[in-house]
């Protein structure tokens, strides 16, 4: 099978293609999104479907990529402004915010970390959809416009693919320019980033490697769930406009190549047939900064915030948070919620098994006194499922990978244990 | 500054510490003859010594000794003292063969009391020298706490220049050891995974513990398994002459036991992981996939003194050279070779190997060497008083640490719970107490601790802790 499918090199290949503009007038065109935000600006160019739509705001240019499904009504020429401070994004949610440095007209940006890397990272456990919603409304009242997912991890769970993924594409994308900044995205992790059409990489990222196994037993997942696998990528590499075939080299062991027309843009093929082998045959796709960038699959690379800003064609930014040691970006106050939530998971995780133990003893030794004696043990038991309570209620998805059962089943056996604590009382 | 008084300081002959490399003064100029006596080459050499100029704008005076197709021999002297420098040709941008004559008489002619004056002016210029040497075996000898206090150390001596030495096996090797097992040391990719927070210190942490980062650089005498991916952090590599870093051969033949397509994606994600380090110091991936796939062949060709790398059996007629083949057969290295590093089934680099491919800036035998290759020359100032006693201490309390801990394992288990209530009680806060002590112990050297000790993991020491105050709440006067 032969997928093919174009993909633009870079911004700078859109420039050159573009209409030449001046910065007081530029022909001004209109697009009405589905969730009804109304953007003015330059559309730069139309692909398949997608437009590359160029946005003045404060004398800084950004460059967005719509997909058809995300399109109402595009609006050409709709009149040439000569005041680039009137092109907006109409985002109401937003325009309302206080902004404390919005006088400027620098866009105020924040970095989140999804997964922490050094054993804080496995997507499901510290890199969770809940997480990050939690945190939505701090960005909010920060005025962040730009929210840049720091991705380091080295994937996880399946099963919390889709619910990143939707999380981003239905509740971030529609609040936030989203960028994805990737320090390492390997497996799930990479599979959750493929929604963001921005991705940029640290000099050390890697990406790929997303084939889906079972981790006890080290086979590959076949048949029915790797076809909903395959499936499910499909649709989220449509999300952030990616070719198929790329994340399907980095899924299962197929070839992939790519060559490159005049404009420097890509087209994939899943075999050989390409002027370069990006993937050859028995192995499975992972990028590095330089692999991805070559291929226009990464649109910049950055080790810190500065270099960020500037691959992302921002001339000024704002970063929200501050600057403390050991972090290679601002702390705001969103992140610190996320590294809060990594921090309390890393806790429950490590004493887990300290939780359910003092839980059972204590309940098992209370169970053989008699009930005057019982007081003592059946306060610790208490306090064990309590630990044991906080400890799904700041991360529902222990309850499945800890007790095997979903949210509901869990609270179910909470309240049944409670009875019997108190029942023995 | 009380403490600086006591370091050593060597104040250079009044040369200019950035631009020392460029005012050294040659040897013999005899290319390719051995010089006989120090006295005649002196003499040969105030008549006409060479002149290389590198890449990144030193000029370096001297004696050219050898040169081949990718290397160049000098013999360089800074006030009276002579060493031998070997620089890669990727490095050189231009040679010039006598031309440096005037500038080395120059040098020659200055008085003597026009060298103190400027060695008097130039004290408050000389470089802040911190050397941190890391001995013994990663994981074990090189942790992340040692480095961050070496670095935190060089942070408040406010360090120009920072050294890291290292002379480390694997982890690998130490549980061999251990174990009292014989076996080859063929390489141990999968402690890569053991450098993320070394890494993170390196990479991120620098940053905020420095005021203005230091110039860092590897010496490598030794970095075999996880250690080798450190200096790649680093732009400047140099090696001792019996250098050698590698020793992380085995990534495809890891994962044994999976699906094939499983075992590829593992194999994939890591080596671009590791590949991320080296692009990152700006060396090319390839020496990674060399370094760490052992069924892979791999060649190079010098172009314009550069490696050029390719996956294969070297073509002769390009001029290409074979960097490891696929150990197979009458391929695989033997335990000679191995044990000498001279193996090919995998790439360790030797000193003379990491100089052609450009991994490694200079060979160099001693710090001296070492500091003259990095322009500062003489005039430097150690300030690394501290050094030897947190990275050597850290070895000497770990050991301490094992043999402490199990000494207190063993009291724990020699406390009898027995006598009245009291006794009783009694004998249990002893046995707490020594628990905790041991959970101590273990957390302040984390992964460092001898797997083989006999000791219970924290959390299982917890556990028993938990247990025992569960018994304690059951008793009864």
């Amino acid at each position: 099978m032969t997928i093919r499918m174009t993909k633009l090199l870079s911004l700078l290949v859109a420039a050159l293609l573009s209409v030449s503009l001046t910065a007081a007038s530029w022909a001004n065109d209109r697009v009405t999104l589905t969730d009804g935000t109304v953007v003015e600006g330059t559309i730069k160019q139309e692909l398949d479907g997608y437009i590359w739509f160029e946005i003045r705001k404060g004398g800084i240019v950004n460059e967005v990529i719509y997909r058809a499904s995300q399109i109402q009504k595009i609006e050409r020429n709709v009149g040439a402004q000569a005041d680039d401070t009137q092109q907006t994004q109409r985002r109401p949610e937003r325009r309302d915010q206080p902004r404390e440095a919005g006088a400027t007209g620098a866009p105020r940006a924040a970095v989140i970390t999804l997964g922490g890397g050094s054993g804080k990272d496995m997507v499901g456990l510290y890199m969770t959809a809940e997480s990050v919603r939690r945190v939505i409304p701090q960005l909010e009242e920060d005025g962040v416009e730009i929210l840049v997912l720091r991705i380091n991890s080295g994937g996880g769970a399946l099963l919390e693919i889709e619910r990143l993924s939707d999380l981003i594409e239905e509740e971030l994308k529609p609040k936030f320019r989203v960028v994805a900044w990737i320090d390492s995205a390997i497996s799930a992790a990479a599979m959750t980033a493929h929604t963001v059409e921005e991705i940029y990489f640290m000099t050390t990222g890697a990406y790929g490697a997303c084939t889906g196994f079972y981790g006890a037993s080290g086979k590959a997942i076949t048949d029915r769930v790797l076809e909903e696998a395959l499936y499910l990528m499909e649709r989220i590499s449509d999300r952030g406009g990616y070719d198929h075939a790329i994340m399907r080299a980095m899924q299962i062991d197929v070839p992939l190549s790519a060559s490159f027309d005049e404009h420097g843009r890509v087209t994939w093929y899943q075999d050989h047939s390409g002027d370069h082998i990006v993937n050859p045959g028995g192995r499975v796709l992972t990028f590095n900064s330089q692999t991805a960038k070559r291929f226009g699959f990464s649109r910049g690379t950055a080790d810190n915030v500065d270099e960020l800003a500037k691959a992302m064609g921002l001339t000024e930014v704002i970063w929200v948070g501050e600057q403390e040691r050991g972090f290679g970006y601002p702390i705001s106050r969103a992140e610190r919620e996320i590294l809060r939530f990594r921090d309390r998971v890393e806790r429950d995780e490590r004493n887990l098994n300290n939780y359910v133990d003092r839980f059972q003893t204590s309940l098992a030794v209370a169970q053989t006194r008699p009930r005057e004696e019982r007081g003592p043990f059946l306060n610790r038991a208490r306090e064990a499922l309590r630990q044991i309570g906080g400890m799904v209620r700041n991360n529902p998805n222990f309850a499945l990978f800890v007790f095997g059962t979903d949210e509901d089943g869990f609270w179910e056996w909470y309240r049944e244990q409670e009875e019997m604590i108190r029942r023995l009382g | 500054m009380k403490t600086e008084q006591k370091k050593r300081r060597w104040l250079g002959s009044g040369l200019l510490r950035g631009a020392v490399a460029s005012l050294v003064i040659g040897a013999a100029v005899l290319t390719g003859v051995p010089v006989v006596s120090q006295q005649a080459s002196a003499a040969v050499m105030l008549s006409t010594p060479d002149q290389i100029i590198l890449r990144d704008g030193r000029v370096i005076n001297g004696e050219i000794l050898e040169e081949t197709d990718t290397q160049i021999k000098m013999r360089i002297s800074v006030a009276g003292i002579r060493t031998e420098m070997t620089y890669n040709k990727s490095e050189v941008l231009s040679v010039k063969r006598g031309e440096g004559a005037g500038q080395a008489q120059q040098a020659q002619d200055r008085r003597p009391d026009r060298v103190d004056a400027r060695r008097a002016d130039r004290g408050a210029d000389a470089a802040r020298v911190y050397v941190a040497e890391f001995k013994g075996h990663f994981g074990r000898d090189m942790a992340a706490t040692p480095m961050r206090e070496a670095l935190e150390d060089a942070a408040r001596q406010r360090a120009d220049v920072l050294v890291i030495t290292l002379d480390l096996r694997s982890y690998f090797a130490f549980i061999q050891e251990q174990r009292r097992e014989q076996g080859q040391d063929e390489g141990h990719f999968s402690e890569m995974q053991m450098t993320d927070d070394i890494l993170q210190l390196l990479r991120v942490d620098m940053q905020q513990i420095f005021d203005t980062p230091p110039r860092v650089v590897f010496w490598v005498k030794q970095a075999l398994g996880g250690s080798c991916f450190l200096p790649l952090t680093s732009r400047e590599i140099y090696f001792h002459p019996s250098g050698r870093m590698g020793g992380v051969g085995n990534l495809d033949l890891l994962f044994g036991g999976m699906d094939e397509v499983v075992r590829q994606k593992l194999i994939s994600a890591n080596i671009e992981i590791a590949k991320g380090i080296a692009i990152a110091g700006g060396y090319p991936p390839e020496i990674i996939e060399a370094m760490a796939m052992r069924r892979q062949v791999w060649s190079y060709r010098l172009e314009g003194g550069r490696p050029v790398f390719r996956q294969g059996w070297p073509d002769a007629g390009r001029g290409e050279i074979l960097l490891t083949d696929d150990g197979r057969g009458e391929n695989a290295d033997t335990i000679e070779q191995i044990v000498r590093g001279e193996g090919n089934d995998t790439l360790t680099m030797t000193a003379d190997l990491a100089l052609t491919l450009g991994i490694s800036r200079g060979t160099v035998r001693t710090l001296e060497d070492l500091l003259l290759e990095l322009g500062v020359g003489r005039n430097f100032t150690r300030v690394d008083d501290r050094a030897e006693r947190i990275v050597a201490g850290w070895s000497r309390d770990l050991v301490n640490a094992e043999r402490r801990l199990r000494q207190l394992f063993r009291e724990f288990q020699e406390i009898q719970v027995q006598g009245d209530y009291n006794e009783r009680t009694r004998a249990r806060g002893r046995q707490i107490r020594t628990l905790e002590e041991i959970q101590r112990l273990v957390r302040r050297f984390d992964g460092s601790i001898n797997p083989f000790l006999g000791v219970p993991p924290v959390e299982e020491i917890q556990r028993i802790i938990e247990r025992i105050r569960l018994e304690q709440m059951a008793d009864r006067r």
